[in-house]
């Protein structure tokens, strides 16, 4: 999976969020808040294409949790990604 | 822009998109640059401040203040030359800072509050010059009229 290119993220103060842009932005008008571990994966997607096993071992590289947080984790950034439409 | 813009600045207090028209080129492009929005607290807004509001038709404008009134302030956009008249309860925020390209831009910035008093000091040569470009098209047109294929 990757996220689709009219897609970027931008970070507001502590926070990020996903938003269109391009022509995309004509038909998505909503923004997506997103925490740090999912702004990190969503830089990941942004560049390559990847499997949730290949984002929970990106994760267990970056920060110090153990596989099952990490699984969760991409599991429910995955699912915000997929109810919006944002990847490919 | 989202149908929601009033219930995402209540609850995230800020809100982010792509802008959208011509009529702030050249300094905010079409779909290109993003603008952050904040909600208006008790602040009053001030001359050259760029406010998000609401039409009672329900379009959402994004256009720069040019005149603070009582009650209401006179709005225009920078690449368009006709004011309007908005009223203080339409407005819902206001862009707090926007990214050009990588540039990442606060409207408190001396150097933007600078160039936003120039380009509206520099207003009547910029109307003067669209209105010689629309004569003088006017003029091609009339005399090219004759010597045209009709069909």
């Amino acid at each position: 999976m990757k996220i689709k290119s009219d897609f970027t993220i931008q970070k507001v103060g502590s926070s990020y969020v996903a938003i269109a842009v391009g022509e995309t932005s004509k038909t998505f008008r909503t923004m997506i808040k997103l925490n740090a571990t999912g702004a990190f994966l969503w830089n990941l997607l942004s560049q390559k294409d990847l499997t949730e096993e290949e984002l929970v071992d990106a994760l267990l590289a970056e920060y110090d949790v153990d596989r099952e947080t990490a699984a969760n984790d991409v599991s429910k950034i995955v699912a915000v990604l997929t109810e919006n439409h944002l990847l490919q | 822009m989202n149908d929601n813009i009033e219930k995402i600045l209540a609850e995230e207090g800020f809100y982010v998109s792509t802008t959208v028209g011509m009529s702030m080129a050249p300094m905010l492009r079409n779909r290109k640059d993003r603008v952050v929005i904040r909600p208006l607290g008790e602040e009053k807004l001030k001359k050259y401040d760029l406010p998000l509001y609401r039409r009672p038709d329900g379009k959402y404008v994004l256009h720069r203040i040019i005149g603070v009134r009582k009650g209401y302030y006179i709005i225009r956009g920078d690449n368009t030359y006709r004011k309007e008249k908005v009223p203080a309860e339409w407005v819902l925020g206001y862009v707090a800072e926007f990214y050009r390209n990588e540039k990442h831009i606060f409207t408190t910035q001396k150097k933007y509050r600078a160039y936003a008093r120039l380009w509206n000091w520099i207003y009547p040569l910029r109307f003067l010059t669209v209105q010689c470009r629309t004569g003088l098209s006017k003029i091609k047109h009339a005399i090219l009229k004759p010597f045209r294929k009709k069909k």
